[in-house]
C-alpha cells in the first residue's frame, strides 16, 4: 500500500474513532446525568457543581448532529467543486467547535481530526504550516482546565464521580484511552502527510530531469530543422531561378538566334525578333523582381500583418489589373512571428497562382476564426487546373503550415481555391 | 495535491439541503407557538416552616386564575401533590434532566444553591424594564434575601421574621408585668435570673428563662457583621461578637448543666423561647393552641438586644424564581408578579399561609390587620404593629452557597465554646479560621 492510501485510511479510521468518541461522551454524560436527576442525589450534584449540566438529551442531540454535518462537509469538500473553499473550511471548523461546545469542552479531538482533514488543501512551503499551528493553538484553546477556569462547564469526571469507584474509574479509562489514541493517530496521519509531500518532490525531481532531457533533444531537433528550412529555402530559390531566370533567358537565346538567323534577310524579322526578346526579359525582370520580393516580405517587419496583406494585395492588383478583394471576419490579427508569416505567405503564394496559373482577373480572400482556428480561403473566377501541379509553390506552403500542426485543402476544378486551416497557440496572441 | 477530479454540486443536491432546512424550520416554529400557551409553575403543599398547613392549594388556585384570567389564551400548567420535604430534589433534579417548570417556588436553604449553578435566571433586566414594578414596596429585608452578589435571582412571596415567644402565665406568676419593646440583654438575662427556680423542692431546677437561644439571635442583636454578601469573607474575631459569644454563655450559665427544650416551653415550664412567627400564627389560635400551649398564654415580642446591637430579627423568606433556560420570561414574569406583587394574592398569605407577605402595604393595611387580628386576636390579641415594625428592622438570613455548612460548624464551635468554657475571643478565632479555610476551598 502506497503512503497516500495509507494516509486516506488513516483519516477515515480517525473519523469513525472519533465518531465513537464523541458518542461515548456524550451518552455516558447525558444517561449519567439523567441517573443523577432520578437517584435522588439532585441536590447534592448541584451543591457540588458551579452550573446546571446541560440538558441531556440536547447535549446528545446537538453533538450527534454538529457531528454528522461536519461528516457531511468534509466528503463534499472532498469529493464536488467547491467555489469558495475558504467557506467550507469555516463551516467545518464551526461545526467542530459546536460539537466541542456541546460536550463542554470534554473532548478536544475533534480539533485534530479538522486539521487533519485540512492539512492537504494548505499547499506551498508558506501556507504549510498554517493549520498546524492553527490546530495545535485550538487544540491548546479549547483544554478543559482553561476553559473551566474562564467558564462554568463541567468535567466528565464529575460526572462519573455519580458511580463506584470501579465503574467510574473504567469510564474515565475508556475515555482516555479514546483520547489518546486519538492524538496517536493524528500523529501517524501527520507523519504520512509529510512524507507524502516528500515523495511528491522526488517525483518532482525526476520529471523535472526528464523534461531537461527532452528539452535538449528538442533543441538539436530544431538545430537540425533548421538546416532543413535553410535546404528548403535553397532548393526553392533554384526552382524559382529555374522557372523564372531559366525560362526568360530561354526565351532570350532562342530569340537572339533567331534574330541572327535573320538578321542578314530582313531587318524587318529581326526587329519583330528582337522587340520580343526585350518583352520576354522585362517580363523576365519582373518575376525575378517578384521572385526578390516573396523572399523577403519585410513589409511584415515593418508593419502588422493586416496592413502589410493590405499593401501586397494593392501592390499585385496594380500589377496585374486583378480585382482582389480581402474580407477580414478573424477580428484583431496579432499571432506569433511565425503564424504571422505563414498567414503572409500563404496569401501571397494563393494570389500569386491565381493570377499566373490561372489568369484570373478577380480574388477573394476570407479570414474567420473560430476558437483557435483561424481558417482562410482564397478563391478566384480563373480557370483553374484540372490537376494540381507541385510547381505552384503548394509543397512549399503545406509544409510550412505542417510545422504549425495546421492543414490546406486546394481545388482546382472552379477556379482555383485554397482552404488554409492554422492553429493558433494560446497565449502567443499579443495584446 | 488533489488530482482527483471533483464533481460540481448539483442543483439536486442544494435543493434537498434548502428543504431540509426548510423543513426543520417549519417543525420548530411548530413546537415554539405550541409551548407558548402553557407556562408551568413547580409548587409544594405543605408550609415551607415546617408548621401544619392545610391551605396551600387555595392561595395557588385563586394565583393561577387570576393570572389565567388577565392573559386569555394563556394555560398554567403545574404538577400537584410534591411534598414540602421532597420539593428539593424534586425540582433540583428538573433542573439536571432539563425540565424545569418556567416558574418555581425556592426554599430558603436552596436558593443559593439553585443561584450558584445559573439554574435561576437573574431578574435585574425584566425589573428595571417593568416601568410599574416598585421594588421600595417590599420589606427590605425580604427583597434583599433574593439578592446575590448585587443580581436579584428570586422574588419574594413570603416571609417569616423570628421572634421571641413569651410564657405569659409564668412570668405573671412571677410577679413580672410588661415588657418594652426595646428590652436589652441586662432586662432578658434579669428576668431569666428570677425565673429559674425549684418549683416542686425537689432540690432540683424546673422552671427556666430561655431555651433554644442560640447564637444567631445574640449576633444579629449585637450587630455583629459576620459575613459579607457573597460568604467569602468571614469575621468572627470583633468586640460584638465576643459580647455575644459571652452572653450566650451566661445565659447557659443559669440552666447550671439542664438540658432545657423546646418540649419543657411547651409543657410551661420556660419563660421564654426564640421562635418564628409562623409558629406563633399556627399554634396559637384555635384548633392547634388546643394541642401545644393549652396550660398558658402564649405572647409574643421582639428579641432582646445587646449594648451595641438592636430588638432585630433574622427574616427567612421564600422566593418565586424563574427557570433561566425558559423561553417565556414575559409571561413568567407576570406569573411572579401575580404571585408576589399583587395585593389581592399576598392578602391571601394572612387567610391561608402562616408567614407575612412581603409587601409592605399588604401587611400595613386596615383590611389585612383586620384578618390578622381576627386570627391573633382569639387569645387575647397581639399588637400588629409589632409584626410590622419586627419586619421593618429585620434583616436577610444568609443567603451565601454554604450557609447551612458554616451555620453548623459555627454551632458546633460555640457549643464547644460554652461547654468547655473557652475564652471567646481565642474560641471565635479558631471558628474563623476553619470557616475561612472552608469557604476559600
Amino acid at each position: 500500500m502506497d503512503t497516500s492510501a495509507l494516509k486516506n485510511s488513516t483519516l477515515s479510521f480517525m473519523k469513525s474513532f472519533n465518531f465513537i468518541t464523541v458518542l461515548y461522551i456524550s451518552v455516558v454524560s447525558a444517561v449519567t446525568i439523567i441517573k443523577i436527576g432520578n437517584s435522588g442525589g439532585a441536590v447534592m450534584f448541584l451543591k457540588k457543581v458551579n452550573t446546571l449540566p446541560p440538558v441531556p438529551e440536547k447535549m446528545f442531540f446537538i453533538s450527534f448532529s454538529f457531528f454528522v454535518l461536519l461528516m457531511v462537509l468534509m466528503y463534499m469538500h472532498d469529493n464536488y467543486e467547491i467555489k469558495y473553499p475558504w467557506c467550507i473550511i469555516v463551516m467545518e471548523f464551526i461545526c467542530t467547535v459546536s460539537v466541542i461546545v456541546a460536550l463542554q469542552v470534554n473532548y478536544n479531538g475533534l480539533i485534530l481530526l479538522f486539521v487533519a482533514h485540512i492539512m492537504k488543501y494548505f499547499e506551498g512551503s508558506s501556507k504549510k504550516l498554517l493549520p498546524l499551528i492553527l490546530g495545535s493553538t485550538f487544540f491548546l484553546i479549547f483544554d478543559f482546565n482553561a476553559c473551566s477556569n474562564i467558564f462554568k462547564i463541567t468535567s466528565f469526571e464529575t460526572y462519573t464521580e455519580y458511580y463506584i469507584g470501579t465503574v467510574a474509574a473504567i469510564l474515565i479509562l475508556i475515555k482516555n484511552l479514546f483520547t489518546t489514541l486519538n492524538i496517536i493517530l493524528f500523529i501517524v496521519y501527520t507523519i504520512l502527510h509529510l512524507r507524502e509531500q516528500m515523495d511528491e518532490k522526488d517525483e518532482i525531481n525526476s520529471l523535472n530531469e526528464r523534461l531537461q532531457a527532452a528539452n535538449r533533444e528538442l533543441e538539436n531537433y530544431a538545430a537540425e530543422s533548421e538546416k532543413m528550412a535553410q535546404t528548403r529555402e535553397r532548393n526553392r530559390l533554384a526552382r524559382e531561378i529555374h522557372d523564372t531566370l531559366g525560362h526568360t533567358l530561354t526565351g532570350i537565346i532562342a530569340g537572339i538566334d533567331a534574330a541572327t538567323a535573320v538578321a542578314d534577310v530582313s531587318p524587318e524579322m529581326l526587329k519583330r525578333y528582337l522587340s520580343l526578346v526585350s518583352e520576354v526579359a522585362r517580363q523576365g525582370m519582373t518575376d525575378v523582381r517578384r521572385s526578390v520580393n516573396e523572399l523577403r516580405p519585410d513589409a511584415l517587419e515593418q508593419r502588422d500583418l493586416l496592413s502589410a496583406i493590405h499593401k501586397m494585395i494593392s501592390q499585385m492588383s496594380a500589377a496585374s489589373k486583378a480585382n482582389i478583394t480581402l474580407d477580414n471576419g478573424a477580428g484583431r490579427l496579432s499571432f506569433g512571428e511565425d503564424e504571422e508569416e505563414v498567414i503572409y505567405r500563404i496569401i501571397q503564394e494563393s494570389i500569386t497562382n491565381s493570377i499566373r496559373h490561372g489568369k484570373a482577373d478577380t480574388v477573394r480572400i476570407q479570414m474567420t476564426r473560430e476558437y483557435n482556428i483561424v481558417t482562410i480561403t482564397i478563391k478566384d473566377n480563373g480557370i483553374g487546373a484540372p490537376k494540381i501541379e507541385p510547381g505552384f509553390g503548394l509543397t512549399h506552403m503545406k509544409e510550412r503550415l505542417s510545422m504549425l500542426g495546421g492543414e490546406i485543402h486546394v481545388d482546382g476544378s472552379d477556379g482555383f481555391c485554397v482552404v488554409a486551416k492554422i492553429p493558433i497557440r494560446w497565449g502567443t496572441e499579443n495584446d | 495535491m488533489t488530482l482527483m477530479k471533483k464533481k460540481v454540486m448539483g442543483k439536486r443536491f442544494a435543493a434537498g439541503v434548502f428543504l431540509f432546512a426548510a423543513l426543520a424550520a417549519t417543525a420548530a416554529s411548530l413546537h415554539y407557538f405550541h409551548h407558548k400557551r402553557t407556562i408551568t409553575l413547580g409548587f409544594f403543599t405543605g408550609s415551607p416552616w415546617d408548621v401544619p398547613d392545610a391551605y396551600t392549594y387555595q392561595l395557588i388556585d385563586d394565583a393561577v386564575e387570576k393570572f389565567e384570567a388577565g392573559h386569555p389564551g394563556i394555560k398554567v400548567k403545574y404538577v400537584s401533590g410534591i411534598q414540602k420535604d421532597d420539593y428539593s430534589e424534586w425540582i433540583a433534579s428538573a433542573l439536571i434532566k432539563g425540565n424545569a417548570p418556567d416558574v418555581f417556588f425556592v426554599l430558603p436553604e436552596d436558593f443559593s444553591t439553585f443561584a450558584g449553578t445559573d439554574a435561576l435566571m437573574e431578574l435585574d433586566r425584566l425589573i428595571d424594564k417593568d416601568g410599574d414594578y416598585d421594588t421600595s414596596r417590599y420589606y427590605n429585608a425580604s427583597f434583599e434575601f433574593g439578592n446575590i452578589s448585587g443580581s436579584q435571582y428570586g422574588i419574594p412571596f413570603e416571609s417569616v421574621p423570628s421572634m421571641m415567644f413569651v410564657n405569659k402565665t409564668l412570668l405573671k406568676n412571677e410577679g413580672i408585668s410588661e415588657i418594652p419593646e426595646d428590652w436589652t440583654w441586662g432586662d432578658f438575662y434579669r428576668i431569666c435570673c428570677r425565673v429559674t427556680k425549684d418549683t416542686d423542692g425537689n432540690g432540683i431546677e424546673d422552671q427556666f428563662g430561655v431555651c433554644g437561644y442560640t447564637w444567631q439571635h445574640a449576633f444579629i442583636t449585637n450587630g455583629v457583621d459576620a459575613f459579607d454578601a457573597n460568604g467569602t469573607r468571614c469575621r468572627l474575631n470583633s468586640e460584638n461578637a465576643i459580647e455575644a459569644v459571652d452572653f450566650i454563655k451566661e445565659i447557659d450559665g443559669l440552666t447550671k448543666g439542664n438540658i432545657v427544650t423546646a418540649d419543657d416551653f411547651d409543657m410551661g415550664k420556660v419563660a421564654f423561647m426564640p421562635a418564628l412567627l409562623s409558629d406563633y400564627r399556627t399554634y396559637k389560635p384555635y384548633p392547634w393552641n388546643i394541642k401545644k400551649y393549652t396550660d398558658f398564654e402564649l405572647d409574643c415580642i421582639t428579641l432582646p438586644r445587646g449594648e451595641k446591637g438592636d430588638n432585630k430579627s433574622t427574616m427567612s423568606t421564600l422566593l418565586l424564581a424563574m427557570n433561566s433556560r425558559t423561553n417565556k420570561e414575559e409571561l413568567a414574569w407576570e406569573l411572579i408578579k401575580t404571585f408576589c406583587y399583587d395585593i389581592e394574592i399576598q392578602s391571601e398569605i394572612y387567610t391561608y399561609k402562616e408567614g407575612a407577605s412581603v409587601l409592605k402595604t399588604v401587611t400595613d393595611s386596615v383590611t389585612t390587620m383586620l384578618s390578622i387580628n381576627q386570627v391573633l386576636s382569639e387569645e387575647g390579641g397581639m399588637d400588629i404593629k409589632l409584626i410590622t415594625s419586627i419586619m421593618d428592622h429585620a434583616e436577610p438570613d444568609y443567603n451565601f452557597k454554604d450557609t447551612t455548612a458554616v451555620k453548623e460548624m459555627i454551632d458546633a464551635g460555640i457549643d464547644d465554646i460554652v461547654k468547655n468554657g473557652t475564652d471567646s475571643r481565642i474560641g471565635l478565632q479558631m471558628i474563623e479560621k476553619r470557616v475561612r479555610s472552608f469557604l476559600n476551598k
